[in-house]
């Protein structure tokens, strides 16, 4: 009873819990259960007795509207192109065309780009075969550097002999209260007037004088080294 | 051919085996006809856009992945002809439309004077349908498509579901709605008439 009671409060408010239902009942689509169950609802609620009442009116207007306009009308004739297989391969190939687009311009990039990389790859691989060759090649050149280096190194020790003997002469010239004519002051003077002179020298001339230079500045050093020496003596 | 089920027409029909698609167009002429006449309202436009569903069908049948059933993949085809139909007549003047649906009244009354009820009768029963049809039309096109289809087509609950890819519930309720503004459409007119 209180069900019922509350079931007429409800469908009172024209916001019926049972409007699903109605749809379905109004086309016999309810299941035997739930059909009667809303049978019995429908007995207790005037709100979905009027909905379905008015509701069959309509529907009942639809048939017509659908018998009268519709059912007479003969089902058209549909005119189908004749070369039926073509237009279907056509279909295929458009849809290839078409719709992937992105997918083959991106599907080139890649390939463009592999092909780049291989490329590079197998330059780098032909460099890396031919370098043993050249190895073999510079062998010899390397021997002669490591026989040139050598070389210097004695030329080097002999010309710090040299430096020696000289700087026991000069050390003779102080012992004796004469002005020490020391090289190294004529030598650091040197660069600077060559220096200016650079300016107005050839190209191949001023490559000469900086050799020039350097030698000189390397000579420097050791006589400082060996002027030390002597004071250190 | 006739038995085969849709899946294996479709197949046939994709590898360019007519007589497959033939079956496909016989099985669903009808039903594609009465939605688009529903939607549309005269005999001429539902024609077109019929024809127009079949041979977009036709030229994509290779787009079709089976995923859906054909006839919802049809259903949606004659949806966007019925659209874009609706678009160009309005495009053409606003009462192209209403002009055909008038023509098409008034054939219908010739086939009415056949009928052997009194005048009276044919008259009213001609309002009704003129007074409903003009609210179907006028129905939001969602809640229309349910009715067309509920009423049209005689397809279920079920199939209505399925054909729009919404819930079952959406589908009762968007008819509960439709019916709803149906009545409220037609109480405004004189209801005796109904």
């Amino acid at each position: 009873m209180k069900n019922r009671e509350y079931e007429m409060f409800e469908c009172s408010m024209k916001n019926c819990k049972f409007a699903e239902q109605l749809v379905s009942y109004l086309y016999g689509e309810l299941e035997e259960v739930e059909r009667r169950k809303f049978e019995e609802h429908l007995q207790v609620c005037e709100f979905c007795a009027d909905e379905l009442e008015a509701f069959s009116k309509i529907r009942f207007a639809v048939s017509q509207w659908r018998q009268n306009d519709f059912e007479c009308l003969p089902t058209p004739e549909i005119r189908l192109p004749e070369n039926y297989s073509q237009s279907v391969l056509i279909g295929l190939w458009q849809n290839l065309f078409s719709l992937r687009w992105p997918v083959l311009a991106s599907a080139c990039l890649l390939v463009v780009l592999s092909l780049i990389f291989l490329g590079r790859q197998s330059k780098d691989e032909e460099i890396a075969s031919s370098t043993p060759a050249t190895q073999k090649e510079l062998a010899p050149v390397k021997e002669s550097a490591t026989i040139t280096k050598d070389e210097l190194t004695t030329a080097n020790e002999k010309l710090i002999i040299d430096n020696n003997k000289v700087s026991q002469k000069e050390n003779i010239e102080i012992g004796t209260g004469k002005k020490p004519s020391t090289s190294k002051i004529s030598l650091k003077s040197e660069p600077k007037k060559n220096r200016i002179k650079s300016n107005k020298l050839k190209p191949t001339e001023k490559e000469d004088l900086v050799e020039l230079l350097d030698f000189q500045e390397e000579e420097n050093i050791r006589l400082v080294d060996v002027f030390n020496e002597i004071g250190g003596i | 051919m006739a038995h085969a089920n849709d899946e294996q027409l479709v197949k046939e029909a994709a590898n360019g085996d007519q007589e497959a698609f033939s079956q496909i167009v016989k099985r669903w002429e009808r039903k594609i006809f009465a939605l688009c006449y529903g939607i549309l309202g005269c005999e001429e436009s539902a024609r077109d856009a019929m024809q127009e569903t079949f041979i977009l069908a036709y030229k994509n049948l290779s787009k079709f992945r089976g995923e859906a059933k054909i006839s919802s993949w049809l259903h949606r085809i004659a949806v966007n002809q019925c659209l874009t139909k609706q678009r160009t007549l309005k495009r053409l003047g606003e009462n192209s439309l209403e002009e055909q649906i008038e023509k098409n009244l008034a054939m219908a009354e010739l086939s009415f004077e056949i009928d052997r009820s009194s005048p009276v009768q044919n008259l009213e029963r001609e309002e009704r349908i003129r007074l409903v049809r003009k609210a179907v039309n006028a129905l939001p096109f969602e809640l229309k498509q349910v009715v067309i289809m509920k009423e049209f087509e005689d397809m279920t609950f079920q199939e209505i579901s399925e054909t729009l890819g919404i819930p079952l519930s959406t589908v009762k309720s968007r008819l509960y709605t439709a019916l709803k503004q149906l009545r409220k459409k037609l109480e405004e007119k004189p209801l005796e008439v109904i």
